[in-house]
């Protein structure tokens, strides 16, 4: 079988050499091979394969399809050869083919995004840490500009005004600390625009709510103590030329604080988060040994928003009774840790806690209920507290202890 | 122009004949002296970054990439479309491109079957469909001519039987019988033994003897 098929072979391939290029036919060959009449069907159709190659483009194709190439390939980058450029010929970059460049683009995108980003995330991270004089802090406050313009409204650029404040202020002692001589003008002008900028906020036009200015009041209000403590501190370490600064921050931050209060005080229709602790606004810690901790606004929306939520100012004189609104629920917050020292002025005394279980019955008609969340509940159920804070006259801070007050209105009880 | 023949034989070296280089390339490659039918050299020139070395070899080789494209699409103008797509490509690849031991024309009909079959997968061979409905249409261009007329009923003819073959059964039956390569170079580039080719074109020429008889009922 082997040999048939080589004779078979042996024959296809001299009948088709001497079709090819004796120019005989498939006649010729047949009578010249006359054992190639086996492959005679094969000899045929190769002939006619061999007459159909005389084939050629569209006249013309020729020329426009090489213009078209020497217009592409000049278009067409392609590395560098890596050998022989010949005599007299301008070696021409060689990039990247296109497919291989086209497989490795994507993941050439991703990596420099990538490195973008870790330098990016790198440099912000370390811009943080930096202090006036180091050469990045220009992007610490560049960053800071550029999250208060993409602040998602005016009550977050509020808040973020408050903290810059604040973080001028570590700035300034951090300065003082490391370099007595240090120039701390501009950053007092700085935390003095940040403080202005939450004054504004507090002023009329201001695109705050009135529930959102007084929660911003009360925050205002913790800020001003650290803002006092921290000022007061720097007042000894800072230079000549920079007292005209301090002062001014410190005239800045009591303005701040007196405009916050009058916010609480104004009457608005919506209570705050939790009115603040407000120590005196001349404390220094030379004078007090502590001053009370800030109390963190509550921000669930249930509790800050409500048609018929009034506030109550935390220097507001205690009222024995519980006010009352047509909100079912009254809930009364207890927590707070006072320091001895503060002004009785301003806080309700331990005296001024009701005795009488809120009913309603007993409610004025003109109450004002503070609401707050419900965590933190467990307290005693039996509590009645006419206003939000309680003053314990213990030298120790006490660790906030929330001691709502669910009246059982809600339940017809 | 008459299509460069030096391909035909793998025994001897391949040489450029004049004859295949475009008059307007003869004047720049004066200086060449027996470079000119060297085609290695002007590989290498072209691999250097010439595009004047690159339009010889695009001259010589030109007519046949066509010719093996054409009849496995079966339509001239895709036949056309196909080939500048692939000296393009043989441009841009020109520097992987390895010269040692093949033939710069071996390495374009790979680059042109490569074309050919994502032009199938691309197209899910409406093609062939085309071609048969065309069928028996005369090229406008020659209908003038009885002679021309039957030649292109006959190439069509041909190219849709080949398309109906296996993949490697066309590139035999084109290498072996359209481009006239010995056995050795269309073992070299189907990457197989010469008895594998050997056996590969019996095999196809039966089936394209089927079906041109098929075709004729």
């Amino acid at each position: 079988m082997e040999n048939e098929w080589d004779r078979s072979d042996k024959m296809l391939d001299q009948c088709l050499t001497a079709m090819r290029e004796e120019g005989r036919s498939v006649e010729d060959c047949l009578e010249l091979y006359p054992e190639s009449a086996g492959v005679e069907s094969l000899l045929r159709t190769a002939a006619r394969l061999q007459s159909a190659r005389a084939l050629h483009p569209a006249p013309g194709f020729q020329g426009e399809a090489l213009q078209r190439l020497r217009r592409q390939a000049k278009s067409t980058s392609r590395r560098q050869a890596s050998f022989w450029p010949g005599p007299g010929l301008e070696r021409k970059a060689r990039p990247l083919s296109t497919r291989a460049g086209l497989r490795l683009a994507p993941l050439l995108a991703v990596l420099i995004v990538a490195a973008l980003i870790a330098a990016g995330i790198g440099t912000f991270t370390a811009a943080a840490q930096t202090l006036p004089g180091d050469w990045l802090y220009p992007v610490k406050r560049a960053q800071e500009e550029v999250e208060l313009s993409l602040a998602p409204g005016s009550a977050a650029q509020a808040d973020l005004h408050l903290a810059f404040a604040s973080r001028r202020l570590s700035e300034a002692t951090a300065l003082v600390n490391k370099q007595p001589d240090a120039a701390l003008e501009p950053i007092l002008a700085d935390f003095d625009r940040h403080v202005q900028a939450d004054l504004g906020f507090l002023s009329h036009g201001s695109p705050l709510s009135p529930v959102e200015q007084v929660n911003l009041a009360n925050r205002l209000i913790q800020a001003t103590n650290r803002y006092e403590i921290s000022l007061a501190a720097l007042a000894p370490e800072t230079p000549a030329a920079a007292q005209g600064n301090l002062a001014s921050a410190r005239q800045t931050s009591l303005k701040a604080r007196r405009q916050a209060e009058q916010v609480i005080q104004s009457g608005s229709t919506a209570t705050p988060s939790r009115p603040a602790i407000v120590p005196s606004p001349t404390a220094t810690p030379s004078q007090n040994g502590h001053v009370a901790s800030p109390i963190t606004a509550p921000t669930h929306p249930a509790f800050v928003a409500g048609p018929t939520v009034t506030r109550m100012s935390a220097t507001q004189a205690p009222n024995p009774t519980i006010l009352r609104t047509p909100l079912p629920t009254i809930v009364v917050p207890t927590r707070t840790m006072v320091p001895p020292t503060l002004p009785s002025n301003i806080l309700p005394g331990p005296g001024a806690t009701p005795t009488k279980k809120p009913t309603p019955a007993n409610l004025p008609p003109n109450a004002v209920v503070t609401q707050i969340p419900s965590s933190g509940s467990g307290g005693d159920p039996t509590a009645t507290h006419p206003s939000v804070i309680i003053i314990k006259p213990t030298p120790t801070p006490i660790s906030p202890q929330p001691t709502p007050v669910t009246n059982n209105f809600r339940n017809g009880k | 122009m008459k299509g460069c023949r030096a391909a035909e034989s793998s025994r001897a070296p391949l040489l450029l004949k004049p004859a295949c280089v475009p008059r307007e390339y003869l004047l720049l490659f004066l200086d060449m002296g027996d470079t000119l039918n060297n085609e290695a050299r002007i590989v290498e020139r072209a691999i250097a970054g010439d595009f004047d070395s690159f339009a010889v070899l695009y001259s010589c080789h030109l007519e046949a990439i066509y010719r093996y494209i054409f009849f496995r699409t079966g339509e001239p103008q895709d036949a056309e479309d196909l080939t500048e797509q692939v000296f393009l490509k043989a441009w841009e690849a020109l520097p992987h491109y390895r010269p040692v031991g093949r033939n710069f024309i071996n390495w374009l009909y790979r680059i042109a079957h490569n074309h050919v079959v994502d032009f199938h997968r691309r197209r899910n061979l409406v093609a062939m469909e085309t071609l048969r409905d065309d069928i028996d249409k005369p090229d406008p261009v020659q209908e003038d001519a009885l002679e021309s007329i039957i030649q292109v009923e006959e190439r069509e003819r041909l190219a849709y039987a080949i398309q109906k073959l296996p993949d490697e059964h066309q590139q035999v039956i084109l290498l072996r019988f359209i481009e006239g390569l010995a056995h050795a170079d269309v073992a070299r580039i189907l990457e197989k033994s010469e008895a594998a080719c050997r056996v590969i074109q019996h095999q196809a020429l039966a089936s394209l003897s089927k079906q041109l008889e098929e075709g004729l009922k």
